[in-house]
């Protein structure tokens, strides 16, 4: 990874040598993975593959999603690794861009190409009977059967989430349509009615007819659930859902969200960074932070016993009610720049924890508790290392095979 | 929607239909044998193709195809008088055959009246098959005269007898009070006893302020002392009175000679200075000057023109009462179907009816997008911007050789090009560099060539450098000797520089000429005739300035020291020593219209005048504005000098230009030089009452001799049109030899034909 | 609706009253007037009788210049309500049988090119917004920054010299061919569309480039939008997510835009049928104008001003038609 002297220092600025050099190097790898993907998607054995547990509906293995942009490369997603069982939901906690949208983006191959490129790892998703759709290379045409039917999403804007100018009943039939090509239009009507009807809409033949315009936030976001729900898919992303809406009707969605769930068998994949959200619904909890997991667990282990200092601080940061402090806890210090990332704990400059091995290398994945696995040093002795999440050397990528 | 493979197609399907509209055009025609066609290249039409109502000269030029005039000119414009048998003349060196409709026989009477005996052809026949007759011409003249006509014909201007009393019945009441005199009935239909006796005393006292200003105006130029008696001055006006008349006398003379007619061909002929009507009206009040100027509908109103006489089915004379060498133009009379235009049943000459209600042209209007005669070519329509024309077989000179002539509507710029490219055959464009280099590039070299052949016609106009004689003079005596030599000076001076610049300007599309004259009339000197001068050419005291051996820096400087001469002679103090003029303060001012842009041909003449009187201690001002701004500063008479431009009309009769009449803003106004010569006057009015050609020139160049003297013109350029023929496709040897601004490219269009 | 429509109707007449106004102040005031010019002409005539002050004097009294403004423009106006538009000056016809003459020809040209345009510059702004910063993107907006860029007698001229002078493919300029006489109805109508053509390209040439530039932005917003992101996280075929789901968001600046610029294609183009002597509206009004025929050039621009109002009517009725949230309930 060459790094020049002067972007350490003052990374906003690059000189136009540097820039034309990035562009360069940009449009040549983002050439080289588009052909290999063009070529990988003829090939069915490419991405077809098998579950390591059958009981997981999605395995991240190893994810690297990284975007080629104009100041250089940024690694959203760095070595991601972890699994969605069925029926359970599983709460991506982080803050404000440490990569959690984009995971479910990488899942969803909805990243914006050709800058975003999923460039290593696999991400493994269960069609059944044991066969796996390696999501990262598989072709746009198997995904598009995949997407709205076997996983679908449920944004955080729901006030723009909805296309203005076709009637919701419209909307909401097209997801049952798209997949079910054979059901009559009555069927469909029936099936989107059922839907409205589920997601707790009270004047469902009303809004049948309405357009996005005419109802209000919490309203459209029922909506976009009910889209969500429409095939009975076997994971449901739901990216922030409630980070727009105000809190009475934030707690409506969730309760819809929870009682959906003992309803419909889905396993949900809840991004959020309201510790409070996770804290109610999410069966596992995943912490992310500058793109790499750094804890995850059940809530319960997260919740009670934090162990990466970063779970720590944001536990600490909970304002708790009743409880009169002098000043609000925030943790010190910012996350580094994406673009030149260091090799040794990203959060090594923050941490009020510090111990001597802190300043080796990246530290690697310790297991604490049967389901507890942590990313830090200071547990070196008493768990045992399962893995290391990988960089990819993306100039390697370029030269190599 | 459209996208991909649907668009191309789409384009695809596009250009089939584009390509197929080509190939249709082509397979259409394949089918019948192409009538030859002439496409010659116009500028917007005004859709007015009546032969009485066109006001474009481009509606002009299609209604010449179409109706024909009774008389043909020739070359240089003046009547052919034998057309019917033909008629030889000789121009340029050949000899050339005219012929035309009619002939015409000018009689001069011994009473001072003309008859002018027009014959007709007997076989003419409108393109519609009907015959033409005499009545045909006469329905014309009559359309013409009538009082509500209001095209561009002038004919009932003319001296015809008769003229205002048909043209009258709407009459003001000064008219009626005038007709009966002051010895006719003192009271009327029209008026009353009391504007009888006010009108006629004003008559009496007006009258004697007019005789006096007469008496005045001779003893303040001199021509008369002081002390002569009235007899004696009114002599020298040409009145022979009794010796001790008085000025009611001199008057009474006056009105003997033209009877009570206010008019200039009345007693105002014999004006001073102030009209007759000014003096009359100054006596009344102001009320009743407007009533005598309201017109009264009378509804007497003769029921014809009397001059006008038929004399047979193919003959009939025009009678005017005096003699106008002008008038002859006019009696190119157009030859109109009476039973198109007019209604035929409306036609009995007998019975003073003359195809069309009186002061009723709208049967005549109704015709006019629509014109027929008997000319060479017959109207079909105008559509798309074109209009199309058929070769008449009834034509008298046979039927065209081109079978079609297309006029079409395009803009100058791409007149060139459409013969290039094969949408024209002939044009004129306004010629200028770039049309010039069109034309070389698209014959590889020359003006004529394989591609395109160019024709140089003189233009009918020249332009000029005028000075106001009332702004530019020593104590304000307009026509002393100081003041003459005083724009001498200037006119020295510019004179030497117009060869140099106008040859850059215009290189050969342009000629300097000498006299203000252009080349193509009749009355033009010419370089071998007696007396012929390069245009102020002598000093002060009358030698020439320039010998055949200077150069032109030599040139320069002996124009230069006549000036100094001149301006001497006006009273300037020069001083030697600094080779400068002391007192030379007055600062006049040059008009030039260059838009600002100094893009005149006369620009560069001044510019050099003024540098070079800057050396001798003058000061002159160029001043480049806009052409409205010129226009009214010469229209109201404050332009001291200025440039311009001036087309002449056929005839060189100058009464509009340089008599007094016509200048300090007095009558039309077209005499901005403010020339006043008694003398020039005379002989102006002479060699217009006069028939004899020689003698007309040999006046008019005396003319020409007082306006230089007089220092207030300098004729500067006269440019050529230029005609460009294509000739691949027309036969050029059918072409007109010898073209003139009066022997166009369609003179001879029955012999014009395409390869 | 209506109401609104009504409303809207009732500016456009105040609206026009007063553009007229200003139209008349200024023609009122040009300095080389029809006019002035007839009256110079009548007096430099040999055997003219009267002055050119005279001549002045009297064609402003028949042409009722002689009264002042206001009162000039409101006699006109009280003629011109009821039909009456007058005699142009400079045809010497009633304004409306020029008017007649000659709209229709302009018409055929701007429907021509309006077709032809959004024939080629949508579906080209679509492909470009599409494959951003890809070939087809740039080489489409080189294409429309020249086409842009290029002025209209530029366009014409090089058009002309290219296909007439050169190629010898079509005539230099005019409505109708050299043998025009002796074809057939059909063969005369294709002989007048074969001279339509080079203008009909003029025209579009000059609008694809805006109208492309304008369809790429406005589909890049589309695209980026949340709502495609949901319909593509639907599972919907990318081609049915541009070309139903994005493509009816960008039609509603589209259809506003081109809807409104309908009556336009009565306006004529002045500058492309003066260099092809199209004997449309434009070229009419272009000569009436610098000849001060103040009857048909007020007319053309009561007109003018009349579709010009019209237009931003229709625009703003088409976009309660294509955007619902738009709609006056």
């Amino acid at each position: 990874m060459a790094v020049s002297s002067k972007a350490k220092g003052d990374s906003s600025y690059i000189s136009g040598r540097e820039s034309r050099r990035i562009t360069k190097f940009n449009r040549k790898i983002t050439r080289k993975l588009e052909n290999e993907r063009a070529n990988a998607n003829k090939d069915p054995k490419l991405y077809t593959t098998h579950m390591k547990d059958p009981n997981n509906v999605v395995e991240f293995d190893n994810v690297c999603t990284y975007f080629f942009t104009d100041v250089g490369t940024v690694k959203s997603v760095d070595g991601v690794s972890f699994n969605i069982p069925k029926h359970s939901t599983v709460g991506v906690v982080g803050e404000s861009g440490c990569g959690k949208s984009v995971t479910s983006l990488s899942l969803m191959q909805l990243l914006q190409r050709p800058s975003g490129q999923v460039v290593g790892g696999q991400i493994r998703f269960n069609t059944g009977n044991g066969e796996a759709i390696d999501i990262v290379n598989a072709p746009n045409k198997i995904m598009e059967t995949i997407r709205g039917n076997r996983i679908s999403m449920i944004f955080q804007e729901p006030m723009t989430a909805l296309n203005p100018v076709f009637k919701i009943g419209e909307q909401v039939d097209e997801a049952t349509e798209l997949h079910n090509p054979d059901m009559s239009k009555e069927d469909i009507k029936k099936r989107t009615l059922e839907m409205l009807d589920l997601v707790g809409i009270a004047n469902k033949e009303g809004v049948y007819e309405m357009y996005p315009h005419e109802l209000s936030g919490g309203m459209r976001q029922r909506v976009c659930i009910a889209i969500a729900l429409a095939c009975s898919p076997t994971l449901i992303i739901a990216d922030e859902p409630t980070t727009a809406l105000d809190v009475t009707i934030q707690a409506q969605i969730l309760d819809l969200l929870q009682s959906l769930k003992d309803k419909m068998d889905s396993s949900i994949m809840l991004i959020t960074h309201d510790l409070g959200v996770v804290a109610g619904m999410a069966d596992y909890v995943v912490v992310m932070y500058a793109g790499r997991i750094i804890e995850r667990g059940t809530a319960d282990e997260i919740f009670h016993r934090p162990a990466h200092p970063y779970t720590i601080g944001l536990m600490k940061s909970k304002p708790v009610i009743g409880r009169k402090v002098e000043k609000l806890y925030n943790i010190p210090g910012s996350v580094p720049n994406p673009v030149n990332m260091p090799n040794y704990c990203y959060f090594r400059d923050r941490c009020e924890m510090q111990c001597e091995h802190c300043s080796g290398d990246y530290p690697p994945e310790i297991q604490i508790g049967e389901t507890h696995i942590v990313s830090c040093y200071r547990f070196l002795d008493e768990g045992e290392i399962v893995g290391h999440p990988q960089s990819v050397d993306v100039e390697k990528l370029l030269s190599g095979d | 929607m459209l996208k991909g493979l649907t668009r191309r197609s789409f384009i695809a399907g596009a250009a089939a239909t584009a390509a197929m509209a080509s190939l249709g055009v082509g397979g259409a025609i394949a089918a019948e044998a192409k009538p030859s066609t002439l496409v010659y290249a116009t500028s917007t039409f005004g859709q007015k193709f009546s032969p009485f109502f066109y006001t474009t000269a481009y509606d002009g030029e299609v209604v010449d195809q179409v109706v024909n005039v009774l008389l043909a000119s020739d070359r240089g414009g003046a009547i052919v008088e034998h057309g019917i048998e033909g008629e030889v003349r000789t121009y340029n060196g050949t000899d050339y055959t005219y012929y035309g409709l009619g002939d015409v026989d000018v009689v001069q009477n011994d009473d001072g009246t003309v008859d002018y005996n027009l014959k007709m052809r007997e076989d003419v026949v409108f393109s519609d098959g009907k015959p033409a007759t005499i009545d045909d011409v006469i329905f014309g003249i009559y359309v013409c005269c009538d009082p509500m006509y209001d095209g561009s014909s002038t004919i009932y201007a003319l001296p015809i007898e008769g003229m205002n009393e048909y043209r009258a019945g709407i009459q003001p009441l000064i008219d009626l009070l005038l007709a009966g005199g002051p010895e006719g009935a003192s009271s009327s239909d029209y008026f009353n006893e009391d504007q009888f006796k006010n009108f006629w005393d004003a008559f009496k006292k007006g009258g004697a302020n007019f005789a006096q200003e007469i008496i005045d105006y001779c003893k303040a130029k001199g021509y008369n002392a002081a002390d002569d008696s009235i007899a004696k001055t009114a002599a020298t006006w040409g009145f022979s009175l009794k010796d001790d008349a008085t000025i009611d006398d001199f008057f009474s003379a006056i009105v003997d000679t033209y009877g009570y007619d206010l008019s200039d061909n009345g007693i105002n002929n014999e004006t001073a200075g102030t009209s007759i009507t000014d003096f009359i009206f100054s006596e009344l009040d102001e009320k009743f000057v407007n009533d005598l100027q309201a017109v009264i509908d009378t509804g007497i109103s003769a029921p014809n023109i009397s001059g006008i006489k038929r004399t047979g089915d193919y003959s009939m004379t025009v009678h005017m009462t005096k003699y106008d060498a002008t008038a002859i133009y006019s009696c190119a009379f157009v030859v109109a179907p009476k039973h198109y235009y007019g209604d035929e049943a409306l036609y009995d000459y007998d019975n003073n009816m003359f195809g069309f209600p009186k002061s009723d042209l709208s049967i005549v209007k109704a015709k006019n997008t629509e014109p027929m005669g008997s000319g060479p070519f017959t109207y079909e329509g105008y559509s798309n911007g074109v209009v199309t024309l058929k070769a008449n077989k009834n034509y008298f000179l046979g039927a065209p050789a081109t079978e079609v002539m297309l006029m079409q509507e395009s803009v100058d710029s791409d007149y060139v090009p459409g013969i290039v490219t094969g949408t024209f055959d002939l044009a004129m464009p306004s010629i200028n560099d770039d049309t010039l280099k069109a034309i070389e590039s698209a014959n590889k070299g020359g003006l004529v060539g394989d591609v395109i052949t160019t024709y140089l016609v003189d233009y009918r106009g020249y332009g000029y450098l005028g000075i106001n004689a009332d702004l530019v003079n020593v104590n304000n005596e307009p026509g002393s000797d100081a003041s003459k030599a005083l724009r001498k000076g200037f006119m020295t001076l510019f004179s030497v520089y117009r060869d140099t610049v106008i040859n850059s300007y215009y290189g050969d599309r342009a000629s300097v000429i000498q006299y203000p004259i252009s080349n193509t009339s009749w009355a033009a000197p010419q370089p071998a005739d007696e007396g012929y001068r390069v245009a102020y050419s002598q000093d002060v005291d009358g030698n020439d300035i320039y010998s055949s051996a200077m150069s032109e820096e030599e040139k320069y400087a002996a124009a230069l020291q006549a000036t100094i001469g001149f301006f001497k002679a006006a009273g300037y103090t020069f001083d030697e020593a600094s080779g400068k003029f002391t007192d030379f303060t007055t600062e006049y001012e040059v008009m030039i219209p260059g838009q600002g842009t100094q893009d005149h041909p006369a620009y560069g003449i001044i510019e050099a005048a003024v540098n070079a009187l800057e050396t001798i201690g003058v000061k002159l001002h160029l001043n480049d504005v806009g052409t409205s701004v010129w226009n009214n500063s010469l229209e109201s008479n404050t332009a001291q000098m200025w440039a311009a431009a001036w087309q002449a009309s056929v005839d060189p009769d100058m009464t509009q230009v340089y008599t007094g009449q016509n200048a300090h803003g007095n009558g039309t106004n077209s005499n901005h030089y403010s020339i006043d010569d008694p003398v020039l006057d005379e002989m102006i009015a002479d060699a217009r009452s006069s028939s004899d050609t020689a003698y007309r020139k040999s006046e008019y160049k005396q003319c020409f001799d007082i306006v230089m003297d007089w220092g207030v013109e300098l004729p500067t350029y006269q440019r050529k049109n230029c005609y460009t023929v294509s000739t691949e496709r027309v036969d050029i040897d059918t072409m007109p030899q010898d073209m003139t601004p009066f022997w166009v490219w369609y003179a001879e269009v029955e012999r014009l034909a395409m390869r | 609706m209506a109401k609104y429509t009504l409303k809207r109707l009732l500016y456009c007449v105040v609206i026009l009253f007063f553009v007229m106004f200003i139209v008349y102040v200024l023609m009122y005031n040009m300095p080389t007037g029809f006019v002035e010019q007839k009256a110079r002409e009548l007096a430099s005539r040999p055997n003219a009788l009267k002055s050119y002050a005279e001549w002045l004097a009297d064609l402003n009294a028949q042409y009722g210049m002689d009264k002042g403004v206001i009162l000039g423009y409101l006699t006109w106006l009280k003629s011109a309500v009821v039909g009456n538009w007058g005699d142009s000056w400079a045809w010497t016809v009633p304004v409306l049988t020029e008017f007649h003459n000659t709209v229709w020809y302009s018409f055929a040209l701007g429907l021509v090119s309006f077709v032809l345009e959004i024939i080629i510059a949508v579906p080209l702004g679509i492909v470009a917004a599409k494959k951003q910063y890809g070939f087809t993107d740039y080489f489409a907006s080189i294409i429309s920054m020249i086409c842009i860029s290029l002025p209209t007698f530029f366009v014409a001229t090089l058009l002309k010299y290219i296909f007439s002078v050169q190629l010898g493919w079509f005539d230099l300029t005019g409505m109708q061919g050299r043998d025009y006489l002796n074809l057939d109805d059909f063969g005369k109508f294709l002989d007048i569309a074969k001279h339509f053509v080079l203008p009909s390209l003029t025209l579009t040439i000059v609008s694809i480039g805006g109208l492309m530039r304008f369809t790429r932005t406005n589909m890049l917003e589309v695209l980026n939008s949340d709502y495609v992101r949901t319909a593509r996280a639907k599972g919907v075929p990318e081609k049915r997510v541009i070309n139903y789901h994005a493509f009816r968001n960008t039609l509603i600046p589209l259809v506003t835009t081109l809807g409104g610029s309908l009556p336009g294609l009565f306006g004529g183009a002045l500058i492309t049928e003066t260099l092809f002597a199209i004997r449309g509206i434009g070229y009419a009004s272009y000569i009436s104008m610098t000849q001060a025929d103040i009857p048909f050039t007020m007319f053309y621009l009561a007109f003018i001003s009349i579709l010009t109002l019209l237009g931003n009517l229709i625009t703003d009725l088409l976009y309660a038609v294509v955007d619902p949230r738009v709609r006056l309930s």
